[in-house]
């Protein structure tokens, strides 16, 4: 073992490139790139709203504003051709209207403590309907 | 707590203070939080040859006194959240005996990794997690963290060949 300036014997990394920094450099590398250049997911058509008072599907072709209260909270929520997002919320954080707008399939925005979720489900929505 | 050890962490300290400084000279890049990392040298040095707690506490040290002479309170908070994960993924290494396989390039890159690690999720948590943020911002993070990795790590090890030899660091 080697002994550093505190007299502490203590093991030191090598002091040239070995084969398992390329490793790390690489892996990071592929990492960046695929997050840089993954394949767009695809766009939405229609999302699923669940909060305490029940479920709904709402379709991005009718665009159309509701309001809806859960556990105390009131969210507004904002359907267009863009997407879905929380246009107004009075819950402590934001979080849900700080995620902004969602439109493809997989994104979802989460209000915690209204427990109120609007997600894009992957199917299509006569799929998602009928099961 | 040897007065031999408070100073010659006071100096790990002084350099990565002055890495900071020259680093805060270059332009400064649109990007928050993108930057070379050349102060994790210090860090680096400070906790392989001083002692986990030494390179700790230089890493926090750093980051404290950078915020409060230079930087904003943005800033302070990015430093923050990448310092506490860079300290964490320090640990981790030496607790799985990295330094068996590394040299002082892979332990830089996995520590900047582990920083824009926390910096991702600092500004996951002040702006959403929109998609933008994940691939553009984080994708350009590593790779760029990468680079500069491999450079402050290669400085490292040049560093360590050169000062002492096998016996690593020695300072007086």
């Amino acid at each position: 073992m080697l002994e550093n300036q505190n007299g502490n014997k203590k093991a030191l990394p090598h002091f040239r490139f070995t084969r398992w920094d390329g490793a790390a450099a690489a892996l990071v590398v592929i990492l960046a790139l695929f997050l840089l250049f993954r394949p767009a997911p695809e766009e939405g058509t229609f999302c699923v709203l669940t909060w305490d008072g029940g479920e709904k599907v709402l379709s991005f072709a009718e665009p159309e504003t509701l309001t809806l209260e859960s556990r105390g909270i009131t969210l507004t929520v904002t359907v267009s051709e863009d997407g879905v997002s929380v246009t107004e919320a009075d819950c402590p954080d934001g979080i849900c209207q700080k995620t902004g707008v969602i439109r493809h399939r997989g994104e979802i925005i989460v209000c915690i403590p209204a427990n109120v979720i609007i997600r894009i489900p992957g199917e299509t929505e006569e799929d998602f309907i009928a099961g | 707590m040897t007065v031999r050890r408070l100073t010659t962490d006071a100096m790990y300290l002084c350099a990565a203070l002055m890495l900071a400084f020259l680093e805060s000279l270059l332009p400064p890049l649109p990007v928050p939080g993108l930057k070379l990392g050349l102060a994790n040298l210090a860090v680096l040095c400070c906790s392989y040859g001083a002692g986990p707690a030494d390179g700790a506490a230089v890493a926090f040290s750093r980051c404290l006194l950078m915020g409060l002479l230079f930087g904003s309170g943005t800033s302070l908070l990015f430093s923050l959240t990448g310092t506490t994960a860079v300290v964490c993924m320090l640990c981790l290494l030496r607790l799985a005996g990295a330094h068996r396989c590394f040299s002082f390039i892979g332990i830089s890159v996995l520590t900047a990794c582990a920083h824009h690690l926390g910096q991702l999720l600092c500004a996951g948590l002040l702006y959403g997690w929109g998609r933008e943020i994940l691939s553009a911002y984080g994708g350009g993070l590593f790779l760029a963290g990468t680079v500069c990795g491999v450079l402050t790590g290669w400085m490292a090890n040049v560093l360590f060949r050169r000062l002492g030899g096998k016996r690593g660091f020695s300072i007086a």
